[in-house]
């Protein structure tokens, strides 16, 4: 049985089950468990001389549950979009250019031949930011030694530009940082609440920079311009949980992202995904709320979206006890296909990723007996997924689509990075050492394009 | 699971999912304790807490219907008790009341008499305190329950690989933040 798996703890991790079970153990008054379902459906032993009914507590909830949906009804109707408010703080007017002669050092050892030659990917390791070749040779490590273990975290590539997670040197605030050379020299192009990351992203074009905090979403131009993008009407915030969809159309023209109807999203099925453009207007909405879509990636075209998406009933997404599922749709949001099965046995999936073609979509499929699989699935879904791998976390194609680049779990603080063939004949280690939650990685190839040696529009 | 145990857990789950109040009552006997202890982890504030709580359980009977594998009983709860802290503690920020720092939770330790926190626990309320909310529902799910990274994956919605990413990042910020290695 999967759930029976054992994971053992190192001692640290012993530790802390140990002191996070005292804690709440002192921390805790006793409280009367029977008290506490006397609360929700009546008490049990005075069945007869119930005070809280559990109909009428549904009844009541249901009622408050409409007065209040009414009441956002009426605050939203007539609502016009606020005039988009200029940031105080933004990030400098161009980015500061880098030595261009310190590039990284040719590669020292060959990769073995089946292995691609395809530029360099990026990682975090204890705390710092290393740029390696493809083949995982020749690590260079890119943050300041000096500051190094403070954390940074988070590196993402938008062509030959890497971006990444990580305090300031003054203040310690938590700030993006973006590298256009690699020479060591990380500026700050944004920054972002203590604590709080946010996902941040460039447009494949490198002309435009979202990063999404705190439920706002800002575009930043390569001016410097910045632009706070109001949710649309009826809409409380940007979702920045975990399922936020946050992907750049591959023109660059518009970003896919969605948005929260209340509470920020923490219920499920409470989020509708919207296309904002470039210059900040939101253009579209492709779902609408208890049509749950997130984590939807853009083919490399942009005629198709591939996304998770649940089973709904009752008015809730249900995916505790049934995982999401995974879906193909236009980009328009129309002719849906979803795949939901493996070999006819139910299964859930996360995390769908294009190739570079287009033509294929991987995503992480499971629970499979003890482990999970990285199912490749062709690109309208309707054919039978591929399985391969071992509980891998799957990051990202090559771009010649023979291999993707995965992060194997092992139990300490590091994990390896991986290209396992997409036939399912080989598997490399290319990195060991890389942080846990730090890999979620793009392979850039040698010939991206430069955003900043021209001109911004 | 003992077979017997688990034959009468499935039973009582059963019977709980067809209504029954005294077999909810059962399960709200076993698992208040754990869902407490994830919830006040997660918000950091008793009295949230037991809010969190009392809110997660009016949830759990409504949606009990929709577990269907027993054995998911108790992260399912956990889940749900975790979100409702996240919850209170989102709205309880929109409201702009202050936090509750390690000083006056420290205060709160009551009644007298009772054990009091440690140096030790101080700390590590801290340094739980500098991760996300999510963050710090899947520590407390994974090292205050006791749950694997494929019950909390089920549990949550997310993947098992996914769960051990983010597990992973949170541990390093408190190894970092409680000085160890």
């Amino acid at each position: 049985m999967a759930d029976r798996t054992i994971e053992p703890m190192d001692e640290f991790e012993t530790g802390l089950s140990r002191q996070l079970r005292e804690l709440s153990v002192v921390a805790l008054r006793s409280v009367d468990p029977h008290e506490v379902a006397a609360g929700v459906v009546g008490h049990p032993s005075r069945s007869t001389h119930r005070s809280w009914p559990s109909g009428r507590l549904v009844f009541v909830l249901l009622t408050i549950g409409v007065l209040v949906a009414l009441l956002v009804a009426i605050a939203t109707v007539g609502r016009t979009p606020r005039p988009l408010p200029q940031l105080v703080e933004r990030p400098p007017a161009v980015l500061p250019r880098v030595n261009p002669s310190l590039p990284l050092p040719p590669p020292t050892e060959r990769p073995p031949a089946s292995l691609p030659r395809l530029g360099h990917l990026a990682y975090a390791s204890a705390g710092a930011i290393y740029v390696a070749n493809a083949d995982g040779s020749d690590p260079v490590r890119v943050t300041n030694p000096r500051t190094d273990g403070r954390g940074y975290r988070a590196p993402r590539w938008a062509g030959s530009v890497l971006t990444f997670i990580g305090p300031s040197a003054e203040d310690l605030r938590t700030t993006v940082f973006a590298l256009d050379r690699i020479d060591g020299t990380p500026r700050p192009v944004g920054r972002v609440w203590p604590g709080q990351g946010g996902p941040q992203k460039y447009s494949p074009d490198g002309h435009r920079f979202a990063l999404l905090t705190h439920g706002s979403l800002t575009l930043v131009d390569g001016d410097g311009g910045s632009v706070r993008v109001t949710p649309p009407p009826g809409f409380q915030s940007w979702d920045h949980s975990d399922r936020q969809t946050f992907a750049w159309l591959p023109d660059g023209s518009a970003l896919l992202v969605s948005a929260c109807t209340i509470n920020d999203c923490t219920r499920d099925g409470d989020t509708a995904v919207f296309l904002v453009s470039g210059d900040g207007n939101v253009t579209r909405q492709l779902s609408t709320p208890y049509e749950p879509i997130w984590a939807a990636q853009v083919s490399p075209d942009g005629s198709r979206i591939a996304f998770m998406t649940c089973a709904v009933l009752d008015g809730i997404c249900q995916v505790g006890d049934d995982g999401p599922r995974l879906g193909f749709a236009d980009i328009d949001g129309s002719d849906r296909v979803i795949v939901d099965a493996l070999a006819g046995q139910r299964t859930s999936f996360w995390g769908p990723r294009w190739s570079a073609d287009g033509t294929h979509v991987f995503a992480i499929a499971g629970p499979l007996g003890e482990h999970s699989a990285i199912a490749i699935i062709d690109a309208d879904g309707r054919q039978v997924p591929k399985v391969i791998g071992h509980d891998e976390q799957p990051l990202a194609w090559t771009p010649d689509g023979t291999g993707i680049l995965a992060f194997a779990y092992e139990h300490d603080r590091f994990g390896r990075l991986e290209l396992l063939a997409t036939d399912g004949t080989e598997v490399h280690t290319l990195v060991k050492e890389v942080d846990y939650g730090e890999a979620d990685l793009e392979w850039v190839t040698g010939s991206g394009a430069d955003p900043f040696d021209e001109p911004a529009p | 699971m003992n077979t017997a145990l688990g034959t009468e857990a499935n039973a009582t789950l059963s019977a709980a999912i067809a209504g029954d109040e005294l077999a909810f009552a059962r399960i709200v006997a076993a698992h208040d304790d754990d869902m407490a202890r994830v919830a006040f982890l997660v918000c950091g504030d008793v009295s949230l807490a037991h809010e969190a709580v009392q809110s997660a359980w009016s949830i759990a009977w409504r949606r009990i219907g929709s577990l269907r594998d027993p054995e998911r009983l108790r992260a399912w709860l956990a889940a749900i008790a975790a979100n409702e802290a996240r919850q209170l503690l989102r709205r309880r920020r929109r409201r702009s009341v202050v936090e509750v720092t390690v000083d006056r939770l420290d205060d709160r330790w009551e009644p007298a008499g009772a054990p009091r926190p440690t140096e030790q626990h101080l700390d590590l309320m801290a340094a739980l305190r500098g991760l996300p909310p999510d963050d710090r529902a899947i520590i407390a799910m994974r090292y205050a329950l006791g749950l694997t990274s494929f019950e909390i994956a089920a549990a949550t919605g997310r993947s098992a690989p996914g769960v051990r990413s983010r597990l992973a990042r949170a541990l390093a910020r408190l190894r970092e933040d409680l000085g160890d290695g």
